[in-house]
């Protein structure tokens, strides 16, 4: 490269700067003594196979918490239809209950997801 | 006693002796990067300064080396930080004050007492001195330190080809510098 050997000809490799005299006796003192404590609870650093343990735990854990979220979505989902059907049921026993044939009952329950106490209580309720 | 970096890394890993671990790394790096800064920086004081905020940095994140990287192209990394951060911080200083004859970096460096104006190896610092901090920093790395592009391009996060391009442009600048100022 013509113009890198250029430099380096005229003008070399040395050194233009300078250091007060003994700067570098008691720097690495200096630098130390300038370093702020670490705090005493300082984790000491993981190793590859404790950090990756820890990796799956957290992993784990996630996992709990999304299935955990996901439950309480489909009971909130559950709870909200099962409100939407006892109204529905609620309409239709103005009717009168004896009106409704057991295939009805048994779409009702099907579709309110109540056990058979719950939704007898309802449309006994309704009656009065 | 030799500096070896494995047996370093080591200790760091024990809260016993990562002090101790730490006071070789400064022991084996300091001058180097001293004068790594010293050339991009030019002030004795300054230097002195940046070079402790790099070792107080590395200590402070010490428990983010792994081993992955080199010790010294983690240590660059920080020093090379610090030198940018350094640099911006005094040119935004220098806008508030244009009058002022220091804020010219080549006057300033002609100016210190601790800086050989009259070589040419005080030529090509002054030289060094016109260059964007980046061709700068660049120079300085594969002239003097003849560091290889690669370790080059994990210190500044810059591709190969760009670093080549930003040094040939460097090399080329300071030719023409020291040819119009001999």
């Amino acid at each position: 490269m013509k113009y890198e050997e250029e430099i380096l000809k005229k003008c070399g490799k040395g050194n233009p700067f300078r250091v007060p005299e003994g700067y570098f006796d008691n720097l690495s003192q200096r630098i130390m003594n300038s370093l702020p404590e670490k705090d005493m609870s300082v984790r000491p650093l993981m190793s590859v196979a404790v950090a990756r343990r820890h990796h799956r735990l957290l992993l784990r854990l996630t996992s709990i918490a999304a299935a955990c979220i996901g439950l309480m979505f489909v009971i909130g989902l559950y709870v909200h239809r099962s409100d939407k059907s006892l109204q529905i049921a609620k309409v239709e026993s103005k009717v009168k209950v004896e009106q409704l044939s057991d295939q009805d009952v048994e779409s009702m329950v099907h579709s309110s997801h109540m056990d058979d106490y719950t939704l007898y209580q309802y449309l006994s309720d309704s009656e009065n | 006693m030799k500096f070896e970096e494995n047996e370093v890394t080591k200790m760091l890993r024990d809260p016993e002796l990562q002090r101790k671990a730490f006071e070789m790394i400064v022991a084996e790096y300091q001058d180097q990067l001293y004068w790594q800064v010293r050339r991009m920086i030019s002030d004795h004081d300054d230097a002195d300064d940046i070079l402790q905020n790099i070792f107080i940095k590395a200590w402070v994140n010490i428990d983010s080396f792994r081993g992955e990287s080199r010790m010294s192209t983690w240590l660059y990394r920080i020093a090379m930080n610090e030198c940018i951060t350094f640099i911006n911080k005094k040119k935004a200083e220098q806008k508030v004050s244009l009058s002022d004859p220091d804020s010219d970096p080549v006057r300033h460096l002609e100016s210190d007492s601790y800086f050989d104006g009259d070589t040419m190896e005080g030529l090509l610092q002054k030289a060094l001195l016109t260059l964007p901090e980046k061709q700068r920093l660049v120079f300085n790395m594969k002239y003097f330190k003849e560091m290889k592009y690669e370790e080059m391009s994990d210190i500044l996060n810059t591709s190969v080809g760009a670093l080549k391009a930003s040094y040939h442009i460097a090399v080329k600048k300071i030719a023409v510098y020291i040819e119009n100022n001999v």
